[in-house]
C-alpha cells in the first residue's frame, strides 16, 4: 500500500464526486433538490470535512460515495475507479473497501460487539479463523479488546461508537465515511471519539470523508472543509483559511458559532455612548499570521485619532496553527473608523462587525 | 367416590387433547416455514423497501387481507376442494389442519411483517454499506434482529389456533373444543365442559409463558 506521502504530488484523488445532482419528490409531487451539481476531491490521507445545517444535502451527499443513495447525474469516482460504472456484485465488493460510522452507531442488538465487528467480515465470506484474529486486531485498535463479548445494550453512546469504528475497520478499508459519527455524544466522549479517527487515520493511513453541522468537529480534526447549503458547495478550503477568511456568509455563521465572540448585552449597554461628531462600533479582529496584537492595536489608535477599547481577547488554534480574535469598541468619526478599517484589511487581518452592535443601535 | 369423568369419557378427553395439539402444532408448523419467507416478501417489496415492488407487494398484501377478513367457519368450508386436492380428504384431523395453516398463515405473516418492519433501517443501511447481498440483509439481518418480535408473533398464532382449532370439529376435526361442544354442551355434561375450558385455559397459559420466556431470552 502506497503512503500519501510516497505518493505523486498530482496523485489521483482518493474520492472524486464530479457534478452530482439528486432530486427527491417528496409528498403531493414537490421536488427538492438535495444535491444540485456538488463537485468534490477528497486526496488520499486527508480528513476532508462537509458542514451544514440539516438538509443541506450533506447526508444525501455521503451516501453517494459509496452509492447506498444514486445520483442522477454526476461522476463517483473512489480510489480511481467510477462506482455508476459496477454491477450490483462489484459494487458490493468495492463497498467492502469502504467503511462507513453512523450517527445512531446501526449495530446489530442481537449480536455480541465481536459479532458485530466480525458481521462485515461474514459477509464477505473470510474463513472463521482469520475473522477471529481480524476482530481482536480492530477491537485492540479502538480500546475495547475487555467488551468483547458484552452487548450493544450495555455500552455507553461512546463506546457503541468505537464498536462501529471497529467494524468499519475489521475490513481494513482504505476508505472511512462518518456520517455523523458523533452528534449523538456528549462533548467529552465528541473529543474521544474525534483523537481516535485522527490517531487511526494516521496509523492506518485512511482517507477520511465526514459530515456534520458541528463547525468544532471540522476545526479539531480536519485538514479540509467544504461548506454546503442547499445542496450546493458554497465554500472550500484549507480549515485554517476557510475559518481565518471566510468568504460566504453561511460560513461565516457557521464559524461565529464555534470561534466568534457574541459580547454580553448588558456589557453592551454599560460601553460608553460616542462622543458628539463620533460613532461607536463593536467589531470582531481576527489575527492570524505574524502580527503583534499589540502594535497593530495602539498604532491604529494613534495613526486614525481613535479610542480603541478592547473588551476581549482569546488565542486559539485551528488544525495547529494559532490565531487570535478580538471584540473591541472603537470610538471616533466615522471616516476614520472607515479608514482604519482599511488598514486592518491591508494588513491581513479580517475585521466583522459584532451582531449585536446592530441590535443595540437599532 | 365416582371420577370425575367416566373411564370412557377420559379416554376420549386424551384423545380429544392429542387431535387439539396435533391441529395446532400442525398448522404453527405450515404457517411458520411458509408465512416467513412471505413475510420477508412483503417487507422486502413494500415501498421502500430492499426490493421494492408493487407488482407483488400489493396484489401479496389483498391475498393475505382476503384470508384474514373470511371467517374461520366459513374460509374452512370455502376450501374444501383444496384440502381434499392436499390432503386427500377433507373430513378428519388431518384434512382440518389445512384450512388451520392456511388461516394462520396469512395471520402470521401480517404479524412477522410488523416485527420486521420495527427493526431499525440504520441498521439495514449499515449491512448494505458493507457490501451485504439482499439474502444476507433478510436471513442475517432482519431476522435475528426481528427475533423477539417473530417469537411473540408464533405465541400469539398458537394462542389464536387453539382458538381456531374448536372450530374444527365442524369437518370432522375432532379436539378438546369439539369434545366440549358435543358432550359438554349438547348431552348436557357440564363437567366435560369445564374440564375442556380449565385445560385449554392451562394450555394456553403454559403457551403463552413459554413465548415470554423466550422473547425475554432473546431480546438484548
Amino acid at each position: 500500500m502506497s503512503t500519501p506521502l510516497a505518493a505523486p504530488a498530482q496523485a489521483e484523488a482518493a474520492i472524486r464526486l464530479h457534478g452530482l445532482k439528486r432530486h427527491f419528490t417528496g409528498r403531493g409531487g414537490v421536488a427538492t433538490r438535495a444535491l444540485d451539481g456538488v463537485s468534490l476531491e477528497v486526496a488520499p490521507g486527508e480528513i476532508f470535512g462537509i458542514v451544514g445545517r440539516s438538509g443541506a444535502g450533506k447526508s444525501t451527499l455521503i451516501r453517494c460515495v459509496n452509492l447506498l443513495e444514486r445520483p442522477d447525474e454526476g461522476e463517483v469516482r473512489v480510489l480511481g475507479e467510477n462506482l455508476l460504472a459496477l454491477s450490483g456484485t462489484a459494487l458490493r465488493e468495492r463497498r467492502r473497501g469502504i467503511g462507513m460510522v453512523f450517527q445512531h452507531f446501526n449495530l446489530l442488538a442481537s449480536r455480541t460487539v465481536s459479532d458485530n465487528v466480525a458481521f462485515p467480515l461474514e459477509i464477505a465470506g473470510v474463513p472463521a479463523a482469520e475473522r477471529a484474529q481480524r476482530v481482536t486486531e480492530a477491537l485492540s485498535l479502538v480500546g475495547l479488546a475487555e467488551k468483547a463479548s458484552a452487548y450493544p445494550a450495555q455500552l455507553s453512546g461512546g463506546q457503541k461508537q468505537r464498536v462501529g469504528i471497529a467494524r468499519a475497520l475489521a475490513p481494513r478499508p482504505r476508505i472511512l465515511l462518518c456520517d455523523e459519527a458523533t452528534s449523538a455524544l456528549d462533548p467529552e466522549t465528541t473529543q474521544e471519539i474525534l483523537a481516535l479517527i485522527k490517531r487511526l487515520r494516521d496509523q492506518l493511513d485512511l482517507t477520511v470523508l465526514l459530515i456534520t453541522h458541528e463547525m468544532a468537529v471540522v476545526k479539531e480534526i480536519c485538514d479540509r472543509v467544504a461548506v454546503m447549503e442547499r445542496g450546493r458547495v458554497v465554500e472550500e478550503g484549507r480549515v485554517f483559511d476557510v475559518f481565518t477568511r471566510p468568504r460566504h456568509p453561511t460560513t461565516r455563521r457557521f464559524i461565529a458559532d464555534t470561534i466568534g465572540h457574541s459580547i454580553p448585552p448588558g456589557t453592551v449597554a454599560r460601553l460608553p455612548p460616542a462622543g458628539p461628531g463620533e460613532e461607536r462600533r463593536l467589531l470582531q479582529v481576527l489575527f492570524a499570521g505574524p502580527h503583534s496584537t499589540r502594535s497593530v492595536i495602539s498604532e491604529a489608535s494613534r495613526r486614525f485619532g481613535l479610542d480603541l477599547n478592547i473588551i476581549s481577547g482569546r488565542i486559539d488554534e485551528i488544525a495547529g496553527e494559532p490565531f487570535g480574535l478580538m471584540a473591541l469598541a472603537a470610538y471616533g468619526a466615522p471616516d476614520r473608523i472607515e479608514a482604519a478599517l482599511a488598514w486592518f484589511a491591508e494588513l491581513g487581518l479580517t475585521v466583522t462587525p459584532v451582531a449585536n452592535d446592530t441590535l443595540e443601535a437599532a | 367416590m365416582t371420577p370425575w369423568l367416566s373411564p370412557m369419557l377420559q379416554q376420549l378427553f386424551i384423545d380429544s387433547a392429542i387431535e387439539t395439539l396435533i391441529m395446532v402444532a400442525g398448522a404453527a408448523l405450515v404457517a411458520v416455514v411458509i408465512g416467513l419467507p412471505l413475510a420477508l416478501l412483503l417487507h422486502a417489496t413494500a415501498p421502500g423497501g430492499l426490493a421494492q415492488n408493487s407488482l407483488v407487494n400489493r396484489p401479496l398484501g389483498l391475498l393475505i387481507n382476503a384470508i384474514r377478513s373470511t371467517p374461520f367457519i366459513i374460509l374452512m368450508v370455502a376450501i374444501v376442494p383444496f384440502t381434499r386436492l392436499v390432503a386427500g380428504t377433507s373430513i378428519g384431523t388431518t384434512a382440518a389442519i389445512v384450512p388451520l395453516a392456511l388461516a394462520s398463515t396469512a395471520f402470521i405473516a401480517r404479524l412477522f411483517e410488523t416485527a420486521f418492519r420495527e427493526v431499525d433501517r440504520g441498521v439495514v443501511e449499515a449491512a448494505r454499506a458493507m457490501g451485504a447481498t439482499r439474502m444476507q440483509i433478510l436471513w442475517k439481518v432482519l431476522v435475528p434482529e426481528a427475533m423477539p418480535g417473530l417469537i411473540a408473533a408464533v405465541t400469539v398464532t398458537l394462542v389464536s389456533l387453539v382458538g381456531y382449532s374448536a372450530m374444527a370439529g365442524a369437518v370432522g376435526g375432532g379436539g378438546l373444543g369439539d369434545l366440549g361442544i358435543r358432550f359438554g354442551y349438547q348431552r348436557f355434561m357440564p363437567e366435560v365442559m369445564a374440564s375442556v375450558v380449565i385445560v385449554l385455559i392451562l394450555f394456553v397459559q403454559g403457551l403463552q409463558s413459554l413465548g415470554d420466556w423466550l422473547v425475554r431470552r432473546t431480546r438484548r
